[in-house]
């Protein structure tokens, strides 16, 4: 019997988006973290490389959707003690340990933490620089939102006295009497994604880490970074709190060391510079400087990414690692001496801080968990693989592995490999059997436009998080007075399970068609509301949820009345718009059960074989006379040398052997029609051809080639200069003769300063690799390298070592000039190591050339209407958490297509777009939020401005049709609202937060009956950033004053003039607009819409005779709380200086 | 071309220098380097050095034996093993020194310091002069804690071992060679 359970061990990034994946497919996961909450890594960072995204902004999102996900059973603070069975069929034991805190009743207030007696216990998630209770969570925005008490440290448990928490929680969630437990699952294959430790960098004492206060690590620092940290993102150093100007980052700490780590920890390289510059905008005064060897990107746009980091942020290099720290005991400043490379002599400098990048190491307990799944581990101790090709399968079959546990790798790395690693699991399991999912619910009550809104109110007290800053009672007084609200009341906790049931009588009893729930935030807890309107056939789009805690109760701590008549005028807003809800309802489309896969190489290949293993057809379409792509060039593959012809026939074999796959050869795609669930496709062959198909999902792997160098070096003009691709094809034909002397040139056409900035990743083991392989089979040859940096994989860093024992290596900052007026060709170059000038007399000189993209991919770009970056490759839906989709759904990206990568990275994402296609193939459907645009067509001009601003391709006039009006395609509307607020003839409806629902919000926000508060501002914020920004100031306790009327919209693009002028106008002394970072939004661009309507409007302001102080727009991210305050502290106080606006102006 | 400097062809680089060094035991660990420059920022004399420590490596791996010998990091070098023990890759420095200490003599490299300080042993048995005022000195200081007069060693076994060992010839060849001091 096939069973549909996937067991996903950890729940970092990698965990969370393997799990997601199979949810999204129709299993069932069972995902358990060790951790208290899932997020792993990335929820500690405070930005990510190289765009700097807001780290927890992102993930959070995912964090949520995994522990709301109904598909996904998941078990934190538990671990994995037991594996007996194979693949298809595991029995597998979790221990699930006692909280002591009941996870079904606790409501996350905190009021346990607050009362706990035992305190300055280091937190974990902030590295130890910040201190917990006995009673806990690990960080604020931590999933599942449930409090724990520390087993060590609790009185109670430990000497039977305190019990404070139990007598202050107010839902009875302590449990004193919990025990751990022992739950057991049958799964069909396992997933691990454990992630890794940091080593202690005490190894290394000449850095006298723990011994100098002002010597940190990298993950410490990033805590210091983080707005949400433990200094609030003040950059202050640990012996005496003062803020820090010069900063210095040393790189292998520990890692590239044959005693410590004999592995390159990859990443670091990135995450310092990153921290150097985030360091940098934090405080344009402080001076960084890295010590590195090599600096090493691993991934697309990062090269780009150093070179900006040097220029415009003026990070300084400083090749050459230190070899000592000594500490000026009076002032506890660092001396760092250290080798400068680049001139070949030993310098000092003294600085406030060093940061030291310490090596990445297996998880500490990764034998033991090697030894309860009975895989092996390779020399280091990180699971282990087949071969090189092979990232995802382990020693055992059906279970796979992915992310940092594997290797170490980057975010967008892991999470491509956890969706390649999924796309395998799936294969084991059936989909959870329909009867199983169904729940019943009644038939949906229908309410009409014209039904007289029944509002009822339930304001919730949450103990006394709420009810202790404010008047609850006056409150629900004053609201039975307002028109159309039929029920109002007080609840001790909304969310427990005896509010729902209560909210649910009286929806029935009163005959409620709107429902108001005043509580904590939308951000956790809308979904909840919704689900209970919807048991009693209630549309859930007839909800609203007002924040009367994040946003007022816990930032105005101080001032009850003020606090209560804050809270009346939120509540009376939302009772504005919920008058004008409507029921909404998903948006559905059918699926062609069928996908095509644009290229034949091996990324190709690979997505097409998963997706046919899953028995869905797919139209492989290659347009070459031959399946294997670049591959077919190469003689061996990587360090272990795999033969590239027996391993791709084999490859080919088993596409050939699948009857699921039709195999187009020598075409093109020539049409492209339709969009998500059902694209209509035209193929052409060389004989012109076509073929018309039908397909639910496209994956895009067009592949890229060695740039052929033709401007460099009398390339092309002398056969005695070849790039390494040539170089292969000259091994495999025996065609080199022993004796001479050979020049290979690395970055020849890449990481230059005009043209391509990129670096290739793959051209310095290849060369690394044919040095080697030249050497062994030629052994009289004399080869020289000349190269930059070398950038290899993190077990690669052997083969160079072992290169380099036998083998020149020269470093040069001037590329070599090359002279052929000989019988040999002499390469002329300053070698920085040794500092001097070398003529070499070469017999042969052999260019490093990086992958460039395909020159059809403009073509096909435009046939599927997604973007290329400035390189030419494809661009992706985001950088970090979306390397393999497009913005527009329903079509994929992988392998070389999107940008320079290894060929096993090309498997592992070829896989990963399976993963995603699978999703809407398996369903059948595919369906989107009805948080989407309408179009009037009776409005609408045609001017296509909503096509201009739209991100997603949702939106536009179709080219071919005569009526110039513009359609939107509701199963690609991502809901951001640009089109609507970009409109000049308001003729785009933004369901759930359109004009009629915000507006009246607009004057209820300006009105306030009762206390004559002045200045009165109205502030937009984003749901993502700046929302989720006042939601951390809120957890955080930041107080500011409560002038402030919030109104949240899904994005600053959202908000169109009209809102500005018209809060005005209704009186508003100030209006306030938040926005995500730019290159931070949700929805790719609409901050800068947003930006751009502002600078438009601050004219017509100013004309109006408004001063334009009054008006202001801030990018403010999720973990930004303080800033938050901050700023609403400095806007108000700015106001409050102007006065009220003047009555004159409002006429 | 970059540093206005000596040119070098590669014809004149000494091809088989790395493996002078590595097939006597000690030296094994040269090969090993992947210059990061840790060495260089440990040594304790590096103030007082021509050429810092990973570029006397990048000189032996590449075969540059006249730049290496010419230099006076060779004779500097205190021992105190810093770079050794900071060596990511363990290469030995250290005893890598030695080596061409050894290379540098026989090819007549030595510095005229090193050889005052032998003659001063064969000659009085210190490389520090041990009489007149300079011994009543010594002999008062060693006094104030109890200490007796120093015993000179007998010059006659000193010059002996020295023969023995072959010291003596190789530094008159040395000195036949001499190509600085």
């Amino acid at each position: 019997m096939k069973n549909s359970n996937i067991l996903v061990i950890g729940a970092g990034i990698s965990g969370i988006s393997a799990s997601l994946d199979l949810a999204e497919q129709g299993y069932r996961v069972i995902l358990v973290e060790k951790d208290s909450t899932i997020g792993g890594r990335m929820a500690q960072l405070d930005k990510t490389f190289p765009t700097l995204d807001c780290s927890i902004c992102i993930l959070a999102p995912k964090m949520v959707e995994v522990a709301r996900h109904p598909n996904i059973k998941l078990f934190t603070y538990s671990e994995v003690y037991e594996v007996s069975g194979s693949m298809g069929n595991f029995t597998v034991k979790i221990l699930k340990k006692a909280r002591y805190v009941n996870e079904e009743k606790c409501t996350g207030c905190g009021d346990c933490a607050t009362i706990c007696p035992v305190r300055g216990l280091p937190n974990k998630f902030d590295e130890g620089l910040k201190y917990n209770h006995a009673a806990y969570i690990s960080f604020p925005s931590a999933v599942p939102s449930v409090y724990l008490i520390d087993k060590e440290k609790c009185l109670y448990l430990n000497y039977g006295i305190c019990a404070l928490c139990a007598k202050n929680c107010g839902a009875e969630a302590i449990d004193f009497t919990q025990k751990d437990e022992v739950l057991e699952y049958n799964v069909a294959s396992i997933i691990v994604a454990t992630g890794f430790d940091l080593i202690d960098p005490s190894i290394l004492a000449r850095y006298h880490y723990g011994e100098y206060k002002n010597v940190i690590t990298g993950m410490k620092f990033e805590r210091l970074l983080c707005a949400s940290g433990p200094t609030v993102g003040e950059l202050i150093r640990p012996s005496d709190g003062k803020h820090v100007k010069n900063i210095a980052f040393i790189a292998c700490v520990g890692s590239r060391n044959v005693n410590i780590c004999a592995y390159c920890s990859k990443f670091c390289c990135m995450y310092m510079v990153k921290e150097a510059v985030v360091a940098k905008e934090h405080a344009p005064e402080i001076s960084p400087t890295i010590f590195f060897n090599d600096t090493r990107t691993i991934g697309k746009n990062q090269e780009e990414f150093i070179e900006r980091a040097k220029d415009e942020y003026g990070v300084k290099y400083n090749r050459g690692i230190p070899g000592d720290i000594r500490e000026d005991p009076l002032t506890q400043d660092l001396i760092v001496k250290y080798a400068n490379l680049d001139t070949g002599e030993v310098e000092e400098k003294i600085f406030d801080m060093v940061i030291l990048s310490n090596a990445v190491i297996p998880r500490r307990d990764a034998g033991h968990l090697a030894k309860i799944l009975g895989i092996e581990q390779n020399d280091f101790g990180f699971f282990k693989t087949e071969n090189s090709l092979e990232d995802l399968k382990s020693t055992i079959p059906g279970i796979y592995i992915t992310g940092s546990c594997q290797s170490p790798d980057d975010i967008p790395n892991s999470v491509a490999k956890a969706s390649g690693a999924s796309s395998l699991a799936a294969q084991h399991a059936v989909q959870i059997p329909e009867e199983e999912i169904v729940i019943e619910l009644p038939p949906l009550k229908y309410v009409s436009p014209f039904d007289e809104p029944r509002i009822g109110v339930f304001v919730c007290n949450c103990g006394v998080n709420i009810a202790g800053y404010m008047d609850n009672e006056e409150i629900v007084e004053y609201l039975k007075t307002l028109p159309n609200v039929v029920f109002a009341m007080n609840n001790k906790y909304s969310c427990s399970e005896q509010t729902q049931q209560i909210i649910k009588d009286k929806i029935i009893e009163e005959n409620l068609n709107r429902v108001i729930v005043a509580a904590c935030t939308p951000r956790t807890h809308e979904s909840l509301f919704q689900n209970t309107l919807r048991e009693v056939g209630l549309n859930p789009y007839l909800f609203n949820f007002v924040s009367i805690r994040e946003l007022d109760s816990w930032v105005h701590m101080k001032d009850k009345p003020k606090a209560t008549d804050k809270a009346k005028d939120l509540i009376r807003m939302g009772i504005a718009r919920a008058r004008n809800l409507k029921p909404e309802f998903k948006i559905k489309g059918d699926v062609i059960p069928e996908a095509l896969v644009i290229g034949g190489g091996i990324a190709g290949m690979s997505a097409a074989l998963e997706i046919a293993k899953s028995g869905f057809k797919v139209h492989l379409v290659e347009k070459m006379d031959k399946l294997g792509g670049q591959l077919n060039l190469i003689y061996k593959i990587n360090f272990d040398r795999i033969d590239s012809m027996e391993f791709i026939s084999k490859f080919i074999k088993g596409i050939k052997e699948q009857k699921n796959i039709n195999t187009y050869l020598s075409s093109n795609i020539v049409n492209v029609k339709g969009s998500i669930g059902d694209f209509s496709i035209k193929i052409e062959d060389l004989e012109k051809n076509t073929s018309k198909i039908r397909v639910g999902a496209i994956i895009v792997a067009t592949g890229a080639s060695e740039y052929k160098p033709t401007d460099w070096y009398n390339y092309g003009k002398d056969p005695r200069v070849f790039t390494q691709l040539e170089l292969s094809e000259k091994l495999r034909n025996n065609e080199l003769t022993d004796g001479e002397t050979l020049v290979f040139i690395h970055c020849v056409g890449s990481r230059q300063e005009t043209g391509r900035s990129y670096c290739s990743l793959i051209c310095c083991s290849e060369s690394i690799r044919h040095a080697l392989y030249v050497k062994e089979n030629y052994p009289n040859s004399n080869i020289f390298v000349l190269y930059r940096d070398i950038r290899v994989g993190t077990e690669e860093e052997q083969y160079y070592w072992k290169a380099r024992e036998d083998i020149n290596y020269l470093r040069f900052s001037e590329y070599p000039e090359l002279d052929f007026n000989d019988d040999k060709i002499t390469v002329r170059v300053h070698d920085m190591l040794t500092q001097i000038n070398l003529h070499i007399k070469a017999d042969k000189v052999v260019l490093s050339t990086p992958l460039i993209p395909d020159e059809k991919n403009k073509q096909l770009a435009e046939l599927l209407k997604v973007p290329l970056d400035k390189n030419g490759f494809f661009f992706e839906a985001h950088i970090k958490l979306r390397p393999f989709d497009f913005a527009t759904d329903g079509i994929f990206l992988c392998g070389t297509a999107h940008g320079p990568k290894g060929i096993a990275d090309s498997i592992s994402q070829g896989r990963a777009t399976a993963s995603h296609a699978l999703i809407p193939l398996i369903a059948g459907v595919v369906e989107n939020e009805p948080i989407i645009s309408n179009v009037n067509p009776a409005l609408c001009i045609g001017c296509n401005r909503c096509a201009e601003v739209c991100s997603f391709g949702a939106i536009g006039v179709p080219m071919d049709s005569s009526k110039m009006i513009s359609e939107v395609n509701p199963l690609l509307c991502k809901g951001c609202g640009d089109c609507a607020a970009e409109c000049p003839a308001d003729a785009i409806k933004m369901s759930h937060f359109s004009n009629e629902q915000v507006e009246p919000m607009i004057v209820e926000a300006v009105r306030g009956d009762f206390v004559d508060e002045r200045p009165r501002i109205v502030a937009f914020l984003c749901n993502w950033c700046s929302y989720a920004g006042a939601d951390m100031c809120g957890v955080s306790r930041f107080q500011y004053p409560t002038n402030v009327r919030p109104i949240r919209v899904m994005c600053s693009g959202r908000i169109p003039k009209s809102f500005i002028l018209q809060a005005f106008l209704e009186g508003a002394d100030g209006v306030f607009i938040g926005g995500c970072h730019i290159g931070d939004c949700h929805y790719i661009a609409g901050n800068h819409d947003a930006l751009r309507r502002v600078n438009e409007i601050k004219n017509v302001i100013a004309k109006l005779g408004i001063d334009p102080e009054r008006f202001r727009l801030e990018w403010i991210s999720a973990s930004e709380g303080k800033i938050f305050a901050e700023v609403m502290n400095e806007f108000i106080n700015e106001v409050k200086e102007l006065g009220p606006l003047s009555p004159e102006v409002k006429a | 071309m970059a540093k206005n400097q000596d040119i070098i062809k590669s014809t004149d680089l000494m091809s088989d220098l790395r493996y002078q060094i590595t097939n006597q035991i000690e030296g094994k660990s040269l090969l090993a380097c992947i210059q990061c420059g840790v060495c260089s920022s440990g040594c304790t004399v590096s103030q007082y050095i021509d050429l810092q420590p990973h570029r006397v490596v990048a000189c032996l791996l590449l075969g540059l034996k006249d730049k290496v010998l010419n230099s006076n990091a060779i004779w500097y070098c205190s021992l105190c093993h810093r770079c050794t023990e900071r060596c990511p890759k363990s290469v030995d420095f250290s005893f890598i020194l030695a080596l061409v200490r050894n290379m540098a003599v026989k090819e007549g490299y030595i510095p005229p310091e090193y050889e005052v300080s032998i003659n001063a042993v064969l000659q009085h048995g210190f490389t520090v002069p041990y009489s007149g005022d300079m011994k009543k000195t010594i002999d008062r200081n060693r006094a104030k804690f109890g200490l007796p007069e120093i015993i000179p060693p007998k010059l006659d076994e000193l010059i002996f071992i020295v023969k023995e060992t072959g010291l003596e010839k190789t530094l008159e060849d040395a000195k036949k060679k001499k190509k600085r001091g």
